[in-house]
């Protein structure tokens, strides 16, 4: 239902950025930190404590849950636990890309950017 | 806690796994090895960078797990105590239930501090340093000076002036005054221990038999000095806890055995209990052996061999005035008898005097112990006044935000509320930072002294030097919160919202 996505919105900054780089695919907690660390060009360092009490709240929501390590992980890291996105995470994600492009789109009209 | 790799851990991973106890244990079970796992490959990134790129990540990861404690135990005790677990629903903002409110106003509080965080590490700080001085310097003060000392009838427990006296002098003041119910003399001596072991040179006192009553002294094993020992005897003594355990090792079997003492054989009798507190006024800290005083010879006889340490207990009757003038009568009876010695060049009796064992006993540093607990309580004031100062200055910062909550229907007395929430969480975050300076401080405090502050090894952080961090603290967030705390509440709150529409 679309009444549930628009609960979660607008979704606080670190929010959408672990939603956004879980959307392309399962992540362990380094790697999010490495993923948004790039996607915001190094803006953005999420330090552990922060990272996991998002991903319980996440989790938590329904947005996302946790996954299988895949098959080429080494064996050292074998334990390390990974997260994907739930659907309804997904759907979360991209109404909050869709919100946040309006308000883009917007301020471009207004010669804001 | 699982490792995923047998690499030893660097002390910047070490000592952030060793602050995961301070997060909810359901968290830490479920995220702590995946946090550390997590730290330690930022680390090993940072480390590409540099070593200050290690040190500011540590600092900033550090930093923000504490936050994170603070909120994950937030929302435990918040789901444990909410009526309705407003967790689920993150638009309910509460307000009806008094409990809600509180709580959200400190979330409210913790957002705008954390949207303007140099001024709440600032005021932090501010407070952490002034309660945390103030408080180590209060403990200090409170062992030394406030506690009573640890003896029967402690407020009346009186010290003869003049570090020594004579033998004689000893007698005339056992024989003529009636102002105390009990009196004792030491002669601090020290002997050689010698026989089986290494020899060892010992801190002794040569005790009278009132000693060991009149500071309330108990035996761990065997008995004190008593009635027979002071009558020329076999030689006995009785050895300090300390003494006992760190020369036998804390073996019982050392009551009745015989050590050589200055080459005397020499019976044990007994082991105080660790307990007793040396009298500082009368005998070394740390005093190791007493044996009995034998008064006799030239050493107690002759009026001018001044080697004996004199305290007595008051009748509990008898006031501090009216000792004084029966011992002013005595030095007045000893110097028409004895004019040789009792007499002063002037012409007068010699004085003698009392002072409390107390007083004599912090003497030395009382007057430098409270003038630093007055310097450090006007540095907490100057704290105060400085945060009280960054309070008014973002008072006025946010008088808009305000103005904007008041119009939309914020009761003046939630406003002020809100203000005096955001101030008293600061004060009691900065209470508990100060109490961990001063925890530090007290350390270095015992570890610079020194060594002649007197019952400098009572000093020590417990409830009551809590209770007052505690109370200045809040007392500090009253200060520096109320008076900015009142100004929106006056009729200027509308002008900002006219101005800026």
């Amino acid at each position: 239902m679309d009444t549930d996505i628009h609960n979660f919105l607008p979704l606080q900054p670190r929010d959408y950025l672990l939603l956004f780089a879980l959307s392309a695919g399962r992540r362990h907690g380094y790697g999010l930190v490495k993923d948004v660390k790039e996607d915001t060009a190094g803006a953005v360092t999420i330090d552990p404590a922060n990272l996991y009490r998002s991903i319980k709240r996440l989790t938590k929501d329904g947005l996302v849950a946790d996954a299988d390590a895949p098959d080429g992980a080494t064996a050292g890291h074998e334990r390390r636990r990974y997260y994907r996105i739930t659907p309804l995470g997904k759907r979360v994600v991209k109404a909050e890309a869709a919100r946040l492009a309006d308000l883009a789109t917007l301020a471009r009209a207004r010669r804001l950017i | 806690m699982t490792r995923y790799t047998d690499r030893p851990l660097s002390l910047a991973v070490r000592s952030y796994r060793g602050l995961l106890p301070v997060l909810p244990r359901d968290f830490r079970h479920h995220y702590g090895s995946d946090m550390v796992e997590t730290f330690r490959e930022m680390v090993d990134e940072a480390r590409l960078r540099g070593g200050f790129a290690v040190a500011a990540l540590w600092l900033t990861a550090v930093l923000r797990l504490l936050s994170v404690s603070v909120g994950e135990h937030w929302d435990a005790f918040k789901n444990n105590w909410s009526p309705v677990g407003n967790e689920s629903d993150p638009h309910d903002r509460g307000g009806r239930e008094p409990m809600n409110r509180i709580f959200n106003e400190l979330g409210q509080a913790a957002r705008s501090y954390r949207k303007r965080p140099g001024f709440a590490l600032t005021a932090l700080l501010l407070i952490a340093v002034g309660v945390g001085a103030t408080t180590t310097i209060f403990n200090v003060v409170d062992g030394v000076l406030l506690r009573q000392l640890p003896y029967p009838g402690q407020d009346r427990l009186i010290f003869f002036t003049d570090p020594s006296h004579s033998g004689v002098s000893y007698r005339a003041w056992q024989e003529r005054t009636s102002a105390y119910e009990a009196m004792t003399a030491v002669d601090p001596r020290d002997v050689d221990l010698t026989g089986t072991g290494r020899p060892e040179r010992l801190t002794g006192a040569a005790i009278d038999p009132g000693f060991f009553g009149l500071f309330g002294a108990q035996p761990a094993y065997g008995r004190l000095l008593g009635g027979d020992d002071f009558s020329g005897g076999a030689p006995v003594a009785v050895l300090s806890h300390g003494f006992w355990q760190r020369r036998f090792g804390g073996d019982p079997n050392v009551v009745g055995s015989t050590l050589s003492l200055n080459g005397a054989p020499t019976v044990v009798v007994g082991i105080l209990s660790a307990r007793f507190d040396e009298p500082e006024a009368m005998i070394d800290r740390g005093t190791e052996v007493y044996f009995p005083l034998e008064m006799t010879g030239e050493r107690f006889e002759h009026p001018g061999y001044h080697v004996l340490r004199v305290a007595a207990r008051l009748r509990p009757d008898v006031t501090m005035a009216q000792a004084q003038a029966e011992l002013d009568g005595v030095a007045s009876a000893m110097a028409e008898e004895n004019p040789n010695y009792y007499r002063s060049r002037d012409g007068n009796p010699r004085p003698m005097g009392i002072v409390s064992l107390r007083e004599v006993t912090s003497q030395d540093v009382s007057g430098t112990l409270l003038m630093l607990l007055g310097a450090v309580g006007l540095m907490l004031a100057i704290a105060c006044a400085n945060v009280a100062n960054l309070f008014l200055a973002r008072g006025t910062d946010r008088m808009r935000e305000m103005a904007v909550r008041a119009a939309l229907g914020a009761s003046r007395r939630r406003l002020v509320s809100q203000l005096i929430t955001e101030s008293a969480l600061l004060s009691v975050i900065g209470g508990l930072l100060g109490v961990g300076l001063a925890y530090l401080g007290v350390r270095a405090f015992i570890m610079l002294s020194p060594g002649d502050i007197p019952m400098m090894h009572r000093v020590g952080v417990d409830l009551r030097v809590l209770g007052f961090a505690g109370g200045i603290s809040l007392l500090s967030g009253i200060l520096f919160g109320v008076a900015p705390a009142m100004r929106p509440s006056s009729s200027q709150e509308r002008m900002p919202l006219v101005e800026s529409s």
